[in-house]
């Protein structure tokens, strides 16, 4: 239980970095990995508790938030050779 | 006592169930194709423009929906005909309008009459789930404990706001100046002539779908609109422009007919339809006549209409008569409407005297202030004084004008 | 990519392979949005992401405690049984609860709707178009599973205030592509809200809206003008071309003799019927807001 709890605060605490993050870009990318890693924390706790749980499902969803996280680093590259500077401030926000 | 108008009088003739008419509504699409016919004759001049053909089509497509919105007996059907017609009287005004300032009329005659009419699709279509039918000539019977209750009032009201706002009743009327102000001459003639007279069409419509039980809700309705109506006429009389001088007139008017309609007296109905008919062809004449003045000096102002008796006696003949229909004279069909909506009020409230003595009396004020004062006085100085004569098709656009005004008055059991 | 990645996610009735779906509509439509490499569509195309990407995590967890609490993975077959929920029935709302509110971040609705201004002002509008219309289609499918009894609140809640905040928005609005955010947001409630009357009626709102606004859209498009100010009036076109196209905007507004007119018929026969009229009276404000809007572009359109 107590590691059920963890995790989940593991992937609050990123959604809640990630929606308060308003000075660097690439901390926003690293609290969006820090939810995608609690959220596998989360599953693999699951499908240890649940009968017939894949763990295999586990290794999607890890290689789909690789994936998410590199297009977002990818992103942040061209974001920085445009603008310059990786701050969120620069962003235009209307 | 109410649904009488559909069925007593007159007579009813429907096909596959989906056009019908009775003698209201057929009385109705003959004004439709006068006016129209009017219309063309009295925007002769945009021939040289070079914009003619697609004027000409807006108008008949205007007829065709006009004519369709008179003879659906479906309520949602009608509702949709009903709004359609707003879209080739906006494209007229911003097409063929005059100033820049036509841009903002239109969107207040849009933004009224949309914003008024959407209740009137949720009261529809809560009609048809609540009574399971929306015909307007099968007559639901409403008991007199259903009439009662705030839900009931909202109800009759979201039904009938649509068509005050269209009609106009005093406090919803302020789309209606603006827009004659700015339409073109055909646009207006088509606005007061025909398109006021829909919301006339549909309030007694509505009205009549509910037989039965005298409703809160009218007799308020019916009190404002007539105080409003007097108010509208002392407005009348301060008013430097033409065109707006009688859009002013005719929510004078179209506040005596929600009175006399919503006194809930078969004579109300019976002189509604009458006034309906009148005022129609009567306010186009004018606006036609304004929009002919407005051809020849450039200008709407009644500073600058001085003097027109010098210019174009033949016109003055025709301010002349239909000012008199204006005011309701004598041998006029308004007079016949006016007697029998003013009877009909005074057989709801005795009181309402004062009212309507008021609103006569300045009705009378207004028209004589509207003839005088452009046919009258001196001549402005930048017009070269020389008689002008009047074309032969602009006579008989007149003449057609005048002539059911006076001439339908010896039969005015329709 | 996008439409294959659509297909997928709508065709798997496991939450993951749906996930997966979600995920690979982001990734693609981002690498399309974002080809010419200008300056803003990076931008654009970073705040989309950041918002999808929490989105689709959101999505994750809920479908997770979903598991947790019915020991399935499937989202339609399972037929919930309260009896053999005891005790779990408050993971299982959280749970919906919680794919809702995924779905509506990523979709754009009421509470985190601010993000759809800022992206549609910064992207070319073959982008917007996608964006507007065809990156609705999974999320609303989705939603239409979800929904239930126990969320009735929460859904009236997000329609009306997503339909009233798409009014208030684009009234002051001076840049046209911020404007039809905020009409596609409006549209947004109409369908979140239709979706607990009648299914069949969303899926023709959509339609409906889909054709209208590719309309609307593909005219925007082929006169290329991004704000009122290089809108230099009728005369470069002519009537006729200045009529179509306010008769698109009419239509988009929903106007009666119009298609779109069909929509608003739909939903709210729909909404008459199942009595719930204040929903109603909350939309159509909302739409008349989009209405004086529209108006205000066919206007300054016709000068």
């Amino acid at each position: 239980m107590n590691g059920f709890i963890f995790s989940l605060v593991v992937v609050f605490s990123g959604m809640i970095t990630l929606s308060l993050q308003s000075v660097h870009l690439l901390g926003s990318l690293l609290s969006l990995e820090m939810m995608m890693l609690g959220l596998f924390f989360f599953y693999s706790l699951v499908s240890c508790v649940m009968t017939g749980g894949e763990v295999y499902l586990g290794l999607i969803i890890l290689t789909f938030g690789v994936c998410e996280a590199s297009l977002g680093l990818a992103l942040f590259v061209s974001m920085v050779r445009s603008h310059g500077v990786d701050y969120v401030t620069v962003f235009c926000l209307n | 006592m109410f649904g009488m108008f559909s069925s007593g009088s007159g007579w009813k003739f429907s096909s596959l169930g989906v056009l019908g008419w009775d003698s209201m509504s057929m009385s109705l699409i003959f004004l439709v194709f006068w006016i129209s016919g009017m219309m063309m004759m009295a925007s002769y001049s945009l021939e040289s423009k070079g914009s003619s053909y697609m004027f000409y089509s807006l108008v008949y497509l205007l007829t065709v929906i006009l004519f369709l919105c008179f003879s659906i007996m479906n309520m949602f059907y009608f509702y949709l005909v009903f709004e359609a017609s707003l879209i080739p009287t906006l494209m007229l005004i911003l097409g063929w309008g005059y100033q820049p300032e036509r841009l903002q009329a239109g969107s207040y005659m849009l933004m009224y009459t949309v914003s008024a009419s959407l209740p009137l699709l949720m009261g529809v279509l809560c009609v048809y789930s609540l009574f399971g039918g929306i015909n307007f000539f099968s007559v639901v019977y409403v008991d007199s404990l259903m009439t009662e209750g705030i839900y009931m009032s909202v109800f009759m009201l979201s039904l009938m706001l649509a068509f005050l706002v269209k009609l106009p009743m005093y406090f919803t009327h302020l789309w209606l100046p603006k827009a004659h102000v700015e339409a073109p001459v055909a646009g207006s003639m088509v606005l007061a002539g025909v398109l006021l007279k829909l919301g006339g069409y549909g309030l007694m419509r509505m009205m009549s779908f509910f037989w039965g039980g005298f409703h809160t809700v009218y007799s308020v309705v019916g009190i404002l609109s007539l105080w409003g109506a007097m108010i509208t006429s002392l407005i009348c009389l301060r008013q430097s422009d033409v065109k707006s001088l009688i859009a002013y007139s005719s929510v004078a008017h179209m506040g005596l007919l929600i009175g006399g309609l919503m006194s809930g007296v078969y004579w109300g109905w019976e002189g509604s339809l009458i006034i309906m008919l009148a005022h129609g062809v009567c306010s186009s004449g004018l606006f036609a006549l304004a929009g002919l003045s407005y051809d020849i000096l450039s200008s709407r102002s009644v500073v600058v209409n001085k003097g027109m008796l010098v210019l174009l006696p033949s016109l003055t003949f025709w301010w002349f008569l239909l000012s008199v229909c204006n005011l309701a004279g004598p041998p006029s069909l308004n007079l016949v409407g006016e007697l029998f909506l003013i009877s009909s009020i005074l057989s709801y409230s005795d009181y309402l005297c004062f009212v309507i003595g008021v609103l006569s009396l300045f009705a009378a004020g207004y028209s004589l202030y509207l003839y005088v004062s452009t046919q009258h006085g001196k001549v402005s100085l930048y017009m070269n004084s020389t008689v002008i004569n009047l074309s032969g098709r602009v006579n008989s656009m007149f003449f057609f004008h005048w002539v059911p005004l006076n001439l339908i008055i010896f039969k005015v059991d329709l | 990519m996008v439409i294959i990645s659509t297909i997928f996610s709508l065709s798997s009735g496991h939450i993951l392979g749906v996930w997966l779906g979600l995920e690979l509509n982001m990734l693609s439509f981002i690498s399309f949005s974002i080809q010419s490499k200008n300056f803003n569509e990076v931008e654009a195309g970073l705040k989309y992401f950041l918002i999808q990407a929490l989105g689709s995590g959101f999505w994750l967890l809920g479908s997770f405690l979903f598991y947790l609490s019915m020991g399935s993975w499937f989202l339609f077959e399972t037929i919930v049984d309260f009896n053999n929920l005891i005790g779990l029935e408050n993971i299982f709302c959280m749970a919906k609860v919680i794919m809702m509110w995924g779905l509506f971040m990523k979709l754009g609705a009421f509470p985190i709707y601010f993000w759809v201004p800022s992206v549609m002002n910064e992207m070319s509008w073959f982008s917007c178009i996608i964006l507007a219309t065809w990156q609705k289609f999974i999320p609303l499918i989705l939603l239409s599973y979800l929904i239930g009894p126990e969320t009735f609140f929460l859904g009236i809640i997000v329609s009306v205030m997503s339909s009233l905040v798409g009014g208030v928005g684009g009234l002051n609005q001076t840049r046209l592509r911020v404007l039809m955010a905020y009409s596609s947001i409006g549209h947004l409630g109409w369908m979140i809200g239709l979706m607990y009357m009648s299914w069949i009626g969303v899926m023709v709102y959509y339609g409906v809206y889909f054709v209208v606004s590719l309309s609307v859209f593909l005219f925007l498009w082929l006169f290329e003008f991004s704000s009122f100010m290089q809108v230099t009036g009728w005369r470069m076109w002519g009537k006729s071309m200045l009529i179509l196209f306010s008769l698109n905007f009419f239509s988009l507004a929903g106007l009666p003799p119009f298609l779109g007119f069909m929509s608003k018929w739909v939903a709210l026969q729909a909404m008459v019927n199942s009595g719930s009229y204040f929903l109603g009276c909350g939309l159509l404000v909302g739409a008349l807001m989009n209405l004086y809007y529209y108006t205000i572009v066919v206007m300054n359109v016709s000068v």
